[in-house]
């Protein structure tokens, strides 16, 4: 799936500016956390999407050492310069809703994305 | 090859945590090694800066390649691991209400370093602990 489908079916808003590249690359699998350490234990693919509720720096972080390059926040949270620019440095795609975590997760499973197997 | 670098942690330093990480990260894909290979010790090292920022009065982070082997030591100021093996059992956790709010705390931290890393070393008193981690480069 495609960012632009994404965001079109969680009524999402994209964060940050994208190449076309980016907004071509295609995710098949997610993973929603709000435990950051969760995600370092048991997310053993990168390529795929991270949906989480937790809006702090440690959740770019931890994406960033995961390899992950798109991550959709839930609640309806505000991202701040910090976190953009921890984004923009590793090149990755953020997006925000205001659906909660089970709405996102569902709504994208329905769609197509798989779970990522742990 | 013989490469070395140390990264001061702070305690509680929430705002810098992870950028020690990321400076490893950055350096390690310098390198050019593989980048599933990277991620074993980013994950390793990320999980030792955080506990050196939630658990210990402070310490650092020390990244060393001898030969084709690379060696990241976390060193910390105390007050050390009551429990060795207790720390090391998946979902044990001393952390405050605080830390589990930021996403941490899970009790997951050593496990996951023990199980990304080729060889695990730990050595703890009320002094400081040492973890030792070490991988043969692929």
């Amino acid at each position: 799936m495609k960012i632009k489908q994404m965001i079109d079916l969680i009524n999402g808003k994209l964060v940050n500016d994208l190449t076309k590249e980016k907004m071509e690359k295609r995710y098949q699998k997610a993973f929603a956390c709000d435990l950051m350490s969760d995600c370092l234990a048991f997310v053993n693919d990168e390529d795929c999407i991270l949906i989480t509720g937790l809006m702090n720096k440690q959740a770019l972080r931890t994406a960033e050492m995961l390899d992950i390059d798109c991550i959709i926040f839930a609640r309806g949270k505000k991202i701040n310069d910090e976190m953009l620019e921890i984004a923009v440095h590793n090149n990755m795609t953020l997006i925000t809703t205001h659906y909660t975590l089970f709405e996102v997760s569902g709504i994208l499973y329905q769609a197509g994305i798989k779970a990522l197997k742990i | 090859m013989n490469i070395d670098f140390e990264i001061n942690i702070y305690h509680e330093d929430y705002h810098n945590a992870g950028s020690a990480s990321s400076e490893i990260k950055k350096y390690l894909t310098q390198l050019g090694l593989n980048p599933k290979f990277i991620r074993k010790i980013v994950i390793s090292s990320y999980e030792a800066e955080m506990n050196i920022v939630i658990h210990s009065l402070g310490g650092k982070l020390k990244l060393d390649i001898i030969g084709n082997h690379i060696i990241l030591t976390s060193i910390d100021k105390g007050p050390g691991i009551r429990d060795i093996k207790m720390a090391l059992t998946e979902g044990f956790s001393t952390a405050s209400k605080k830390v589990r709010e930021m996403g941490f705390g899970a009790g997951m931290g050593l496990p996951n370093m023990k199980k990304n890393s080729d060889k695990f070393e730990i050595k703890s008193s009320p002094k400081g602990t040492i973890v030792r981690l070490s991988w043969v480069i692929e």
